[in-house]
């Protein structure tokens, strides 16, 4: 009451917290205090396996010391957003198909792309295996027709496995949104383009590909910051040697006891998503999006 | 120069399957270079099929569309020198209203100044100057409606199809576009092919009127035309109002045919060539404006009687019902200065026998 007489104005006083207040209760126990306690402990230090609760940048100066880890950080960088890209490449024909020419078939084809959700990320990465191993589907074939004399040891744990196993998990954050997208495109504005003389790929480039940035732009969005994140796929396809940043920051967690350490990288990972976040938003607005 | 090129569009024995459904039928007439030519039906008569073939987003199943004398059956849309004004004129929302009118002529690879020459003179035209660079999402209905016109006719087609263009807007600015449209039109001498279901807009906007009825052509002529000489019941009654009064031909003179009409009556009307045979059922059509109160002495040939039913002022006019023998319900329109009956009254009305339009009963 003090506090209200002394900063609220009358105008203040109409904003009702009440409505929200379950949605910021929520998030606030959930999400900003884990999150506080972690960019905390960020700032303390293990010391014989003792945690020093004194304020220091010792993490954060370790880390950027720590060959390894800026190789883990690049790397991430680089696969989440070859990840981004190919996933955007091919989610756009697929949506288009989906939204614009299925016809009758739009409902199962939608069903189609959602359905390996309902299988554990574990069970598909372990299918992937079987796929890529070097006694695997695709590296027995093709030795067998003899297009290649030995399996292609690349296929599976490199950065090539974990891009294609991040790929097929995350083309379906590309393709609905921009499916949503593409649907509020009528065809009409299409047709009109075709009428005044625009080829189909002109068409495309000219109405429906701009029309679609929005949906591009969330797709993008989810898929890097997962794929930047994401740990399963690269721990199960991309083996022990080129580490990524999740990677890195559960060995922290588990292998060292490190957990500062681990902190730290965790909210350097939080602090780039934030920053991609804050890019995306000033970019473009979110109403339209949604 | 050959004949065929003189007309804008011509349509062959075109036929249309939808799904194994009928949506045209062996529809064949030509567009003259210039013309206004409306395709008036009910919903689902195919007019919008047409247009669609016409512009290349349907083939027909069979028969032949001709622009400037050249079949363009197969040809895609893009390639067509068509250009159509789209019912919900499909303004693309991510450009500006300039950008919208400049985009037929970019995809033709004009050179910049010239497009931006063209558009301002077109802006200025449709009496859009100024609004160049406002978002299309930030222009009025009737804004909206222009830049579309605009940005078709700009393309100089060798056809305008306009698909209900006027359909999304209210009634006092629909009749305000319709003589604006009729204006720009004679203005540039473009060809229209215009697409509606109503009939006051056909009859007022078009040089020729193509009426149509479950995919077929049902008479193509001048509003007059069709408004005085409808060739069938459907095209009699779905033009303006018509009084129909179903007759038997008793005989046919060369100056005249004779019809039996409801009990005793016997009517006159002037033979158009196509009447039906002697001993046929007809319809005698007579407009509500060419009927009138018959004073006494009352004229044998060409009158019936019948009983007030209702006056409705309208104004100018009033209009009247009265109920004829045989359950016939007649309309009436009584001008300025007409003696008005009164509701229950027995009347006979009269009409000329060159009013009167004989048609078959189909």
């Amino acid at each position: 009451m003090l506090l209200r007489r002394r900063h609220g104005t009358a105008s203040r006083d109409k904003h009702k917290v009440s409505p929200i207040a379950p949605v910021l209760l929520f998030q606030t126990v959930f999400f900003v205090a884990p999150i506080g306690i972690l960019f905390v402990y960020s700032f303390w230090r293990m010391q014989d396996f003792r945690l020093i609760t004194e304020f220091s940048f010792h993490n954060y100066r370790e880390m950027a010391n720590n060959p390894l880890l800026i190789k883990a950080f690049f790397l991430s960088l680089r696969v989440a957003l070859v990840v981004t890209v190919v996933c955007a490449v091919l989610a756009f024909p697929i949506a288009y198909f989906i939204s614009k020419k299925a016809g009758r078939w739009k409902v199962a084809c939608l069903v189609a792309v959602i359905i390996p959700f309902w299988t554990s990320f574990v069970l598909r990465a372990y299918a992937w295996k079987l796929l890529l191993g070097e006694r695997g589907v695709i590296n027995t074939g093709l030795v067998s027709t003899g297009i290649i004399e030995a399996p292609l040891s690349y296929l599976l744990y490199s950065p090539f496995a974990t891009a294609i196993g991040l790929i097929y998990g995350f083309l379906p954050f590309m393709v609905m949104p921009i499916y949503t997208s593409l649907e509020k495109v009528k065809d009409s504005w299409i047709d009109a383009a075709a009428d005044l003389g625009a080829s189909p790929a002109r068409a495309t480039w000219e109405v429906t590909l701009p029309l679609c940035i929005p949906g591009l732009v969330v797709g993008c969005v989810f898929t890097f910051i997962f794929a930047l994140g994401e740990y399963v796929i690269p721990a199960m396809l991309g083996g022990g040697k080129d580490l990524l940043m999740a990677q890195a920051i559960v060995l922290e967690f588990e292998l060292s006891q490190n957990w500062p350490g681990g902190a730290a990288i965790s909210v350097v990972l939080l602090a780039i998503v934030f920053a991609v976040v804050a890019a995306v938003l000033r970019w473009v607005k979110m109403e339209e999006v949604l | 120069m050959s004949e065929g090129e003189l007309r804008a569009v011509t349509f062959r024995n075109v036929t249309h399957d939808y799904d194994g459904a009928r949506a045209l039928d062996d529809v064949s007439f030509e567009v003259g270079d210039g013309e206004f030519v409306t395709l008036l039906g009910p919903s689902g008569c195919g007019k919008t099929t047409l247009l669609r073939i016409t512009s290349g987003f349907l083939d027909p199943t069979a028969g032949d569309v001709l622009l400037h004398g050249k079949s363009v059956v197969g040809v895609p849309p893009f390639r067509r020198n068509t250009s159509m004004v789209f019912q919900d004129y499909a303004l693309f929302p991510h450009r500006t209203v300039a950008q919208n009118v400049a985009f037929g002529l970019r995809m033709r690879g004009m050179a910049p100044d010239e497009i931006r020459r063209r558009v301002d003179r077109m802006l200025d035209m449709l009496g859009l100057a100024g609004l160049g660079e406002r978002r299309i999402g930030h222009i009025s209905g009737g804004q909206a409606q222009r830049v579309a016109l605009g940005r078709s006719m700009i393309v100089e087609p060798a056809v305008l199809l306009l698909d209900e263009p006027l359909g999304a807007l209210d009634l006092k600015l629909r009749k305000q576009m319709q003589v604006e449209l009729k204006r720009i039109q004679r203005q540039v001498g473009m060809t229209f092919l215009y697409v509606t279901h109503d009939q006051e807009e056909a009859l007022a906007m078009s040089d020729r009127i193509a009426v149509m009825n479950k995919g077929r052509l049902m008479q193509y002529g001048t509003p007059h035309e069709i408004y005085r000489r409808p060739s069938s019941r459907f095209v009699a009654d779905f033009i303006g109002e018509a009084n129909l009064i179903p007759c038997r031909v008793a005989e046919r003179r060369s100056d005249a045919l004779v019809l039996k009409g409801p009990g005793a009556s016997s009517f006159t009307a002037a033979p158009s060539g196509a009447d039906p045979a002697s001993g046929a059922d007809a319809i005698l059509v007579i407009r509500p404006e060419n009927l009138a109160l018959a004073e006494p002495p009352v004229p044998q040939a060409n009158t019936i009687g019948a009983v007030v039913q209702e006056l409705t002022f309208l104004g100018p006019s009033v209009r009247m019902t009265a109920l004829a023998e045989g359950n016939i319900v007649l309309a009436v329109v009584i001008g300025p200065g007409g003696r008005l009956p009164a509701i229950g009254d027995r009347i006979d009305l009269k009409w000329k026998a060159e009013d009167a339009i004989v048609v078959g009963p189909g």
